[in-house]
């Protein structure tokens, strides 16, 4: 354990002392929050257009890049929120709800205040359970094998699928599916064979996760945030940024649950940092005092700090899954694998043996983008927010161009860009009837590892599916797997309410004894 | 928006997706189930069409589940309409995403590949910018605009080019027809830009931000991308693009 500690802050020590990494990491910091700060522009977009401009950059140094303008951006959509009441990020829809009517009262340097210190304590607290959780489960997942791992990724489509739809929970499944049918574009890995290439020598190394994933987010971004015409314009009293220390221990239970619950939302494939602001917003709302239960709406602290401090920890959650197991958390933490995978490291659970001590140096990375971050919107605060001025018709367009720069810069090649257009327009319009696209994207990020682990299972099963059921993990994963379908089948719904009365008696039974 | 609406797409989302499922299947089924490839004797567990095919199945009845409920709460109104899959082209919002879309297509298919990559974003951005920033700007000018730089283009390329393509991901790479599309190209933007100042004459503080925007924000883009990054632009004989080579490498001599 000491040797782990020492080894850490060696690791920091080296990172913080190198001045090209501090000019990267606040440089990032700065365009997170920039990002965030702008409505319609996405941490996920961010992600996805830095990961681009740090293909040149040493492993390390494209993290810093990365880690701190993600922490930044979900950080930044506050901005908007508090003082526009339009929420950056999806993630800061919760923060919005409280912090505009504080900043309608002239607060809203404090709501800010409350944000950015909020915000660097969830992160904190987020990449104590990454350090903490990720060698158990990395050490669990070395005990997988081809089913687990063909189970794994079914089940984080259909969990994704399940928990980001709004609508009906199969549309969320349909954009799995087609994420991971897109995965199978391409020569398969077993025997080569050209699947779906129509002869096209482009499509024979399969479809590039950058460009698309940049055409999933960024595209129907731009199409939406011009056609609908957002705009920004106001004035706002500002006040006082740094909070004080007593609300802060005040609200101490309230940010430590929502930590909790934002690692744990975070660790679930598919969820992102919006839905964790929402279940901690609405948990401190049940759980408060009937007094403070009545400022919720209207300019709570309790409520920014809650839903602030839950999406920012999401980030540490997320994490866990993306470098354990190489399953991404959430979407700009499928943007990260993918700018990860371009740097060569193969997020899994063989990244300990791959790369020693890289999960150290990620916490290292993000203890220094939260800093970042905090320093950064205490100091920066009144000045990002002029950005807000910045007319939106103007800025889509060039967001658009970096978008497909971005792209084109990947692989040089014109092909990246076509595929670009109709992927984007497709997720557009799905996403508009509420077909989620975070599902598509982990299914594109998965499809590879689900093909491969499916075929290999049953080679050497010699085609039997009985192994499945013989390990416990992958019986696990399965039951877990057959519910949620099973739950969202009627007739079986039907079935499942006719078994609760029996339930419900045995229950009574029980408390009248 | 409404349920009612909402099942309309449904319906229509999952019939075209079930369609695609049909015919992927059919391709997927002429992939090698069994028998040899390769010098591999295959067996059905190994073969590259199996799960694909799981996938497509699974899809399907997915897309038929949808496709149920969809018709059992009305999302069969209005299905042969050809407004319900394009949208009312009376409404603002949904002419000006067809605007947005078409001219990313016409960005990514036709003037990234023809021509000079700064004329080409700025042609774009003086689209996109002054259509969405001025409040009186109009569509149907901006429109006649693009489509005169696509004709041209085609028409150029028709003309000049050994062989005419109208889509290919090979980029222009005759010197002479990139010079002379690059020509025209500049005429037009200069044209259109003219007309811009002289309808928006009244607004002479958004002009200046356009300007910085559609001309002065792209150089800084492709000198960030082509000589900090090097990441070269995608069509390498653009006359822009050679005039900064020129003073870049050349007159201030910077690698």
């Amino acid at each position: 354990m000491f040797e782990q500690f020492s080894h850490f802050f060696q690791i920091l020590f080296t990172l913080c002392t190198d001045p090209s990494n501090l000019a990267v990491l606040f440089g990032a910091s700065i365009m997170g929050i920039i990002f965030g700060s702008m409505p319609g522009l996405t941490a996920t977009l961010g992600v996805a257009l830095l990961t681009s401009l740090t293909y040149q950059f040493d492993t390390s140094t494209a993290l810093i890049a990365l880690l701190g303008l993600y922490v930044g951006a979900i950080y930044g959509g506050s901005y908007p929120a508090i003082l526009l009441n339009i929420p950056g990020t999806p993630a800061a829809a919760a923060t919005a709800m409280d912090g505009h009517p504080m900043a309608k009262r002239g607060e809203g340097g404090r709501a800010l205040g409350l944000t950015t210190t909020a915000s660097m304590i969830g992160t904190i607290i987020g990449l104590l359970f990454l350090v903490i959780l990720a060698p158990v489960i990395a050490t669990l997942a070395l005990q997988f094998t081809s089913w687990e791992f063909f189970l794994l990724a079914l089940f984080g489509i259909l969990i994704s699928g399940t928990l980001a739809s709004s609508d009906m929970v199969v549309k969320g499944w349909i954009a799995g599916l087609i994420g991971l049918f897109l995965a199978t574009v391409g020569r398969d890995a077993l025997q080569f064979y050209p699947r779906y290439t129509f002869e096209s020598s482009f499509l024979d190394s399969g479809l590039e996760i950058v460009p698309v994933l940049i055409a999933a987010f960024g595209i129907p971004q731009i199409i939406r945030v011009l056609s609908e015409r957002q705009n920004l314009a106001s004035n706002m009293q500002f006040g006082r940024v740094l909070p004080e220390l007593s609300t802060l221990v005040r609200n101490a239970k309230h940010i430590f649950r929502s930590a909790c619950i934002g690692v744990g939302i975070g660790s679930v494939p598919g969820v992102g940092e919006d839905i964790a602001g929402w279940v901690s917003y609405s948990t401190a709302k049940n759980t408060s005092k009937p007094e403070e239960q009545a400022k919720f709406g209207k300019g709570s602290e309790t409520a920014i700090v809650s839903s602030e401090t839950a999406n920012n920890a999401c980030i540490g959650g997320a994490l866990i899954p993306l470098l354990s197991l190489g399953i991404p958390g959430s979407p700009p933490a499928a943007m990260l694998l993918g700018a990860l995978l371009l740097h060569g490291v193969v997020p899994g659970p063989t990244i300990e043996v791959d790369h020693p001590g890289f999960l150290l140096e990620v916490t290292a990375i993000m203890i220094m983008a939260s800093f970042a971050m905090w320093a950064n919107g205490m100091l920066l605060a009144k000045q990002v927010v002029k950005l807000l001025y910045v007319p939106t018709p103007l800025f889509m367009p060039l967001i658009a161009v970096l978008c497909i720069l971005g792209s084109y810069s990947l692989g040089l090649n014109l092909f990246n860009l076509y595929i670009m257009i109709p992927i984007g327009i497709a997720a557009y319009v799905l996403g508009e009837y509420k077909f989620p696209i975070s599902p598509l994207v982990i299914g594109l990020v998965l499809g590879g590892m689900a093909d491969e682990s499916l075929r290999r299972a049953l080679m050497l099963s010699d085609g039997s599916f009985l192994p499945m059921l013989q390990r416990p993990v992958a019986l696990l994963l399965l039951v877990v797997i057959v519910y949620f379908v099973l739950a969202q089948i009627p007739a079986a719904k039907r079935a499942m309410r006719r078994l609760n009365p029996f339930i419900k008696t045995n229950k009574s039974l029980t408390t009248v004894n | 928006m409404s349920q009612l609406m909402l099942r309309r797409a449904d319906l229509r989302i999952a019939l075209v997706l079930l369609l695609v499922c049909l015919a992927l299947i059919v391709e997927t089924l002429s992939y090698p189930m069994t028998g040899d490839y390769a010098g591999v004797e295959s067996k059905w567990y190994v073969s590259p069409a199996l799960f694909p095919l799981i996938l497509l199945i699974l899809l399907s009845l997915a897309c038929v589940f949808v496709l149920q409920n969809a018709l059992r709460n009305g999302g069969a109104q209005q299905l042969f309409k050809v407004s319900s899959w394009l949208g009312q082209l009376d409404d603002k919002v949904n002419l000006d995403r067809w605007y947005v879309i078409g001219l990313l297509s016409a960005y990514v298919y036709v003037y990234i590949p023809s021509f000079d990559f700064y004329l080409a974003t700025s042609l774009f951005l003086l689209s996109a910018c002054y259509r969405f920033y001025f409040k009186h700007a109009s569509l149907a000018w901006v429109s006649l605009f693009n489509l005169a730089v696509v004709s041209s283009v085609l028409l150029l390329r028709g003309f000049y080019a050994e062989s005419f393509y109208l889509l290919s991901t090979e980029l222009a790479s005759d010197e002479a027809l990139i010079a002379i599309t690059d020509g025209v190209i500049l005429f037009e933007v200069l044209a259109f830009m003219t007309w811009v100042v002289v309808s928006q004459r009244q607004a002479a503080k958004q002009l200046a931000y356009l300007i910085l925007t559609c001309f002065v924000m792209p150089l800084v883009l492709i000198i960030i991308f082509q000589f900090l990054l090097y990441v070269p632009m995608p069509v390498e004989y653009g006359v822009i693009n050679q005039m900064l080579e020129t003073l870049w490498y050349v007159k201030l001599g910077w690698q």
